[in-house]
């Protein structure tokens, strides 16, 4: 498994998707849906939250996916509203929890790739 | 020689990256300064910035928008322009606008490396706050990730710097 992780509007799936092969056609943004790539993860556990959803159950769905891309969303000021603070930290939680369970974990910058986990299985 | 240069707000990736057109040695030296002055606090911000520079030589040009058909002011030397946040957001609010305004702003940016042997640009990385924006703020912010992206593609160099650390995201060996 895959986890490519870095700030809005960096290139993380065109990154991905140059890395690993898949296309357009195998990205969902919608967590457990039969597609290799999940695009958007800060978005899902935002939903999910919204939901009701279990954090359990949302990273089990995200684990099914052989790619996960998430925007990294802690590096502001702590939120106001009780729902933001808590979208923010499970979005963090989750990723440390994937990135744990991934062979690869790939941060993109301005286009570019920097491996934190994985170097040899990332071409 | 092109290097782009990234950091969060007051991270010292000005004084890194002037660091480097001093080290570049060239004599001439252009300054392309894109932030419109608009209050106390800007005159404040650029004065701090003219003092940093005082000394070291620079010409600097005031080039809120339109990079791409601006008078440049010598030909030669290292060219530093800063801050392409403000030049992106300038661009999409007053000037040209949105559209094409990522090729504007790049072909504006490779005029530049056809003038100048050593061309430093400074970015601003603004992309992982989490926040919600209205819908034109998240049009600028991809209109300048977009920016980022594809001079990171074309730059010899790309730097991020952290608490006045560079981190090298390409190139290290160049600087």
């Amino acid at each position: 498994m895959i986890l490519v992780i870095g700030g809005a509007g960096q290139g993380k799936l065109a990154a991905a998707l140059r890395n690993t092969g898949y296309t357009e056609a195998d990205v969902t943004t919608t967590p457990g849906a039969d597609r290799p790539v999940l695009n958007g993860m800060a978005d899902a556990v935002r939903a999910a939250l919204a939901a009701g959803e279990a954090q359990e159950q949302t990273v089990a769905k995200l684990l099914r996916h052989a790619v996960v891309i998430c925007d990294e969303v802690g590096c502001g000021v702590v939120p106001m509203e009780q729902f933001e603070r808590e979208w923010r930290e499970n979005v963090g939680r989750i990723c440390c929890v994937i990135a744990e369970k991934s062979d690869v974990v790939v941060r993109i910058f301005c286009g570019i790739p920097m491996v934190l986990k994985g170097e040899a299985q990332w071409k | 020689m092109l290097v782009l240069v990234s950091g969060g707000a007051a991270s010292g990736k000005s004084e890194f990256a002037e660091s480097l057109i001093v080290r570049a040695g060239l004599a001439k030296r252009t300054y392309i300064a894109t932030m419109e002055l608009r209050d106390a606090e800007d005159m404040r911000r650029a004065a701090r910035h003219r003092a940093m520079r005082a000394g070291k030589g620079f010409i600097t040009l005031e080039c809120p928008h339109g990079l791409l058909e601006a008078p440049l002011p010598q030909k030669g030397g290292s060219a530093l322009l800063e801050c392409m946040s403000n030049l992106v957001a300038n661009e999409m609010f007053g000037g040209l606008g949105a559209d094409g305004l990522v090729e504007r702003v790049c072909a504006g940016v490779l005029r530049l490396t056809e003038q100048y042997e050593c061309v430093v640009v400074v970015t601003n990385e603004l992309f992982s706050d989490g926040l919600q924006y209205a819908l034109e703020v998240q049009g600028y912010l991809s209109a300048l990730g977009a920016v980022n992206q594809a001079l990171a593609a074309q730059a010899d160099a790309v730097v991020e710097v952290v608490s006045g650390i560079p981190l090298y995201w390409k190139g290290k060996g160049l600087l």
